[in-house]
């Protein structure tokens, strides 16, 4: 077996790297993890060499390279040219374009890469500009067409109006964003998308953005800064992980502190549309829901107005908001999950008490809930001190007759 | 997990130094190219994979092993697995510890990893592989890969020059 011979010759002389043995076609593979520009350079290792880096399966442009010393001005170029010197047809797995540096106005030119790229079929697509202050690089233009696209991640950029329209992505599953600025982005479309992620970003003051992504399977909102966004329904949702920031706009226009009077426009769900949730609506589908924020925060407890029935909700983690200024929020949202199985509250220390209303001024609340889900296992509260407010959740959890553990948590 | 015990379906692999290896069917699949041949009928009772010796070939399986969604038939998006992140990371772990071999093993690898077609493998190996070339001037690196420079003096001149963007 020729094969076999081969392995045992290089056994014996395990120095040789026999890389260049390899077909093309792995080589085109193996050359598209080396930083572009090394890439490219291989041309100049011997003939075999001469044309690889032009149907390699990936181009990383990213600061692994040598990029420290480069002007703008060069990698505009080296970038244009690498994507548009490739061989036609040759097949394109992913594209990363990764500068720390700044290309001067040249950022214009960041969005005909990608439709470049997605013309090459590319499936994977990340573009990172980390240290640009003020996220000088825009995402503008069209929205993205491609058959091929399944991933896509942005940071530290600006996206404008239509960059997140996805319909004619139709085979885009997986959308990360992170530390960019949504704030003139008025909507997330997509009906391929299974997974999203938007971490870090400024959304829009004016209005909400409204995600519509109807076959989503997971999703994380984490930390945003802007209005909280109007999500749409996501039957198969299964996990979600929501962490919105306080946004002063979302708030009950009568000025009853973080409360919500029932009454005014932000209260009556009569905002930017129709009325009804503007989060929970979107998440009655979930499994396994984070919903964590300081007390604060005036939409989780507004939604609870239309609390829908959390049909598949088996795990659940709530923080601080949903017991203060007392357990309703708690309290509704146990009722409305009839399926629960775990539940973990994390809270924070005391002194983040706002409210002149403290826990005991609700004796009514202090027996079990009439319907609460018979499929409760585990209880488990997180907390700095177990002080006298903690004292008071735990006894109102206690009336479930379920083992609670209590877990200390360092500052 | 006891779906996956009840469903489970064992196929017999076969490197050509005549060494036999019994591996789940959802194991072998992680192979693109026994899946395709699973999909098609034709691994009725052992497939032989023709240019992988049994050194390599238990190390291939050793990895798909490792490397097979544990969620059963229910489909790849599995959220009822605790911590994504953390079997992710487990995972980054043990691949680190499986690629440290000889070169000659991960050229072989490579190969098999090709040949099977398993991403993730050949990923892994290609990854490694140049992570011991980057970085370095093209002389070491062509003495690396124990390759010759056959370009004449001139033709070296024109394709500097035909690629001079790319040179700063």
């Amino acid at each position: 077996m020729p094969r076999t011979s081969r392995a045992e010759k290089s056994l014996k002389s395990c120095n040789e790297d026999r890389i260049s043995a390899l077909p093309d076609d792995v080589l085109r593979h193996v050359l598209g993890f080396l930083p572009a520009d090394e890439a490219v350079h291989t041309c100049l290792l011997a003939r075999r060499w001469r044309y690889l880096w032009k149907s390699m399966r990936r181009l990383r442009i990213n600061k692994i390279g040598r990029w420290g010393s480069s002007s703008g001005v060069f990698l505009t170029k080296f970038v244009s040219c690498m994507l548009l010197l490739r061989d036609p047809g040759s097949t394109l797995d992913e594209v990363e374009i990764e500068y720390e540096r700044h290309f001067d106005d040249d950022h214009t030119w960041t969005s005909t890469w990608i439709h470049h790229a997605l013309s090459c079929q590319a499936q994977v697509l990340t573009v990172k500009f980390p240290l640009h202050q003020f996220l000088v690089c825009y995402l503008d233009g069209p929205p993205l067409v491609s058959r091929y696209l399944r991933r896509l991640q942005v940071s530290d950029v600006t996206l404008k109006s239509n960059f997140l329209k996805f319909s004619s992505c139709s085979a885009l599953e997986y959308l990360k964003i992170k530390d960019s600025n949504l704030e003139t982005v008025s909507s997330v479309l997509s009906q391929s998308l299974k997974h999203l992620s938007i971490e870090d970003c400024y959304l829009k003051n004016d209005g909400r953005i409204r995600i519509s992504v109807p076959n989503l399977v997971s999703l994380q909102l984490i930390s945003c800064g802007g209005r909280v966004p109007l999500l749409e329904g996501m039957l198969s949702l299964e996990t979600a992980v929501v962490r919105p920031q306080v946004c002063w706009k979302d708030c009950c226009l009568e000025g009853v502190a973080e409360g919500c009077c029932g009454t005014c426009a932000n209260c009556c769900g009569n905002d930017d549309h129709n009325g009804g949730c503007i989060l929970f609506g979107g998440l009655s589908r979930a499994k396994n829901l984070e919903l964590t924020a300081d007390p604060e925060m005036f939409i989780f407890r507004r939604d609870l107005r239309w609390c829908p029935t959390f049909s598949r909700l088996k795990t659940l983690l709530l923080s601080e908001w949903c017991v203060q200024p007392d357990l309703h929020a708690l309290v509704c949202m146990l009722e409305h999950s009839p399926v629960l199985e775990n539940l973990t509250l994390q809270l924070c220390e005391q002194e983040k008490t706002i409210y002149g209303m403290e826990v005991e001024e609700n004796p009514g609340l202090m027996e079990k809930p009439a319907a609460i889900s018979g499929y409760l296992k585990t209880i488990e509260v997180k907390c700095e001190e177990v002080d006298n407010r903690v004292c008071k959740v735990l006894k109102f959890l206690s009336t479930f007759g379920i083992a609670i553990t209590i877990q200390r948590t360092n500052r | 997990m006891a779906t996956r015990e009840a469903g489970k379906k064992m196929i017999m692999l076969k490197s050509p130094d005549g060494m036999e290896f019994e591996v789940e069917e959802a194991v072998a699949m992680e192979s693109q190219t026994i899946r395709k041949m699973i999909e098609d009928d034709c691994a009725d009772t052992a497939i032989l994979i023709p240019n992988i010796n049994s050194k390599i070939l238990s190390r291939v399986i050793e990895y798909c092993n490792k490397h097979v969604p544990t969620t059963g038939a229910t489909g790849a998006a599995a959220s009822d697995t605790v911590a994504p992140a953390a079997l992710a990371e487990d995972l980054k772990i043990w691949d680190a510890e499986f690629i440290k071999v000889n070169r000659a093993t991960r050229f072989d690898l490579i190969q098999a990893a090709s040949y099977l077609n398993i991403k993730g493998l050949l990923d892994l190996t290609s990854q490694t592989t140049i992570d011991t070339i980057s970085d370095n001037s093209l002389e070491e690196i062509r003495s690396f890969l124990s390759t010759k420079n056959d370009y004449l003096p001139e033709e070296e001149q024109t394709i500097r020059r035909e690629n001079q963007w790319a040179f700063q």
